[in-house]
């Protein structure tokens, strides 16, 4: 019986294989031998499609033996899982229904689900992972370096629970918006005659018309990634997008997306519509205030792209509160709040306030 | 024999009336303790004390106690006051600047009378009201002597503010205020501005990053449709009329 995953196994020795982010190739965690992509996806070709028949056979029951009296029905608690023969070591895995590539927890051999990238699931980009682990640490530590306020038990006495890189999947939406935003403006000027100040002011409608377009606008499509950690690292370097294939996933964890592009769209009919206010506000000068009091705004839906874009992301635990951190993979923009150390705080707002307060005095006194 | 007697009584009359401004000068001006409330030291001492301060301001800095003051002068213990400042020819240089506290035993009615320009700079109705509120505590326990000392050191306070060309005026309080606030309000945006480094995660509003094609203004329009007008008074500084004040002399008066 076909396995319904692959384990991408170095041909040399059939040690664990992993895409490696430094050269952009496959290499061997055992022997070092490394790999071209072509080469590898050449070779798990008919292993893919195999699992992806065997996985597909298990969803419908299965051939050969009468397994009618095992019940399938886990309960609520399994709800959304999914289990999977590793071919390393024949261990049942069993992980998440929307995961597409893990590694085996008895084994340690990194696992690939290709049936999850099939037909309408497969992803038409992918950005390589171009940082490593180490990056990622070292990134985190640059974080903590430079804020003032970080308590400092949580920078000596914090340790990184998990570090993972994980594809997370994202829908791009191509789009333009159109519309027209309508303004109040002032414009005032003050003058004195005899023992009066007498201010004046011009008031004005102002409308300003017009649209923009958008390509590749990134919103996560995976449940489990938070929205505003995912929005934070953005922007990626789509010079660097290429097309998708299970072999930069080695290495990495991977899901499916679950989020679908319509339970998406909200997000990025969002920013267009603030791109455009934005860009239409600019437009409005030589005014002394200037209110928005309307605005009418179309988005025109364009193409909707579906990649994976690399993400590290690092768990650490402090005083019982987590706190998870998100560096791009690409480019290594780190983001995740951090703890506040409230002595620090008030002791740093009263030192300036009394010291600021004793200049200002002696020089007013 | 009897010219010889001329002269010499003409002499002495002569030398009388030179000494006798000298003696007023240090005896009479500074400390004039009729009600016999201090001690020979402590009259001597406040003297001596209200000398320095007058001599190095040049301004005359007196107090007198009294055991009626209208043993003294018909009126009110203001009107006493300012007619005693006069018919003592008290104060210092052409101006005859100088502050003088009286106080009146019977009635323990007290007053203050400022006379002379550069006096009134330094001793506006508000510093007299600050003044009052530093020795009055002091009389109200019957400590005459602490609250002539608090009475002194604060008229020198006040006199070498006002030379520094910052008298006390009414809005020192505000501007003290005004100056705290504005520290702590600094303070405040200093932390506040650490504080949001510690956060970056925030939801994406725009997708600048993402645009292929730039704005296409495909409408421009300003459009006038009135005008608003306001008026405002504007208002006199009080302080101008009070650092100015000056000629009559002024001052205050009450209970201790």
């Amino acid at each position: 019986m076909a396995a319904q995953v692959t384990n991408y196994q170095c041909p040399a020795c059939t040690g664990p294989l992993n895409f490696d982010p430094e050269t952009g190739k496959v290499s061997c965690e055992f022997c070092g031998s490394s790999y071209e992509l072509a080469y590898i996806e050449e070779l798990y070709a008919p292993k893919e499609e195999a699992a992806v028949e065997a996985s597909a056979k298990e969803a419908n029951g299965g051939e050969g033996w009468d397994a009618s009296g095992i019940s399938d029905d886990w309960g609520e608690d399994t709800k959304g899982m999914k289990s999977y023969s590793c071919p390393s070591c024949m261990a049942e895995l069993i992980c998440d229904a929307t995961t597409a590539a893990t590694s085996c927890p008895y084994c340690g051999n990194p696992t690939v689900v290709p049936g999850q990238f099939s037909g309408a699931l497969k992803p038409e980009y992918v950005i390589p992972f171009k940082l490593k682990k180490e990056d990622a640490v070292a990134a985190l530590k640059k974080h903590y370096g430079k804020r003032f306020f970080l308590p400092k038990t949580f920078k000596d006495g914090n340790h990184i629970e998990k570090i993972q890189g994980v594809y997370v999947p994202f829908w791009l939406y191509d789009g333009e918006a159109d519309g027209t935003a309508v303004y109040d403006a002032t414009r005032s000027r003050t003058y004195k005659r005899g023992d009066y100040e007498i201010t004046e002011t011009d008031h004005y409608v102002v409308r300003r018309s017009g649209d923009i377009a958008f390509e590749k606008i990134p919103v996560d499509a995976s449940s489990k990634m938070p929205d505003e950690h995912m929005d934070s690292i953005e922007p990626f370097d789509y010079s660097e997008l290429r097309p998708f294939s299970t072999a930069y996933l080695p290495g990495f964890l991977a899901d499916k997306y679950d989020v679908t592009i319509d339970e998406s769209k909200q997000r990025a009919d969002k920013r267009c519509e603030g791109t455009l206010e934005s860009e239409l506000r600019k437009t409005v000068q030589g005014y002394h205030s200037v209110v928005s009091r309307h605005r009418d705004f179309n988005i025109l839906r364009g193409k909707v792209h579906y990649a994976l874009l690399p993400v590290w992301l690092l768990n650490t635990k402090w005083q019982g509160k987590d706190f998870l951190f998100a560096m791009n993979g690409q480019t290594g923009k780190m983001v995740g709040d951090l703890p506040v150390d409230k002595k620090k705080y008030w002791f740093t707002f009263f030192a300036i306030g009394i010291l600021l307060s004793i200049i200002g005095l002696a020089i007013v006194y | 024999m009897k010219r010889k007697l001329t002269v010499f009584v003409l002499l002495a009359l002569l030398l009388t009336l030179l000494v006798l401004p000298a003696q007023a000068e240090e005896g009479l001006y500074y400390v004039t303790d009729e009600a016999d409330i201090l001690t020979d030291e402590e009259d001597m001492e406040l003297e001596t004390l209200l000398q320095g301060i007058s001599e190095e301001h040049n301004i005359g800095v007196y107090l007198v106690a009294v055991d009626d003051y209208t043993d003294y002068g018909d009126g009110s213990v203001y009107e006493v006051t300012y007619g005693l400042y006069h018919e003592y020819t008290m104060g210092k240089g052409e101006e005859r600047n100088g502050i003088m506290l009286l106080l009146s035993m019977e009635q323990r009615d007290f007053a203050t009378f400022v006379y002379g320009a550069d006096a009134e700079y330094a001793f506006s109705d508000y510093a007299l009201q600050q003044l009052e509120e530093e020795f009055l505590p002091y009389f109200a326990d019957n400590d005459w002597y602490e609250g002539f000392r608090a009475y002194a050191t604060t008229c020198d306070e006040y006199l070498t503010k006002a030379e520094e060309g910052k008298p006390v005026e009414e809005g020192d309080g505000m501007i003290y205020l005004i100056v705290i606030g504005a520290s702590f309000l600094i303070a405040l945006i200093v932390v506040s501005i650490l504080k949001a480094g510690m956060k970056n995660v925030r939801a994406g509003q725009e997708a600048k990053a993402y645009i292929t094609r730039e704005l296409n203004l495909t409408q421009r329009s300003d459009q006038f449709t009135h005008t608003t007008r306001t008026e405002r008074k504007i208002e006199k500084s009080d302080s101008d009329s009070k650092a100015h004040s000056g000629g009559g002399g002024h001052g205050r008066s009450g209970k201790f």
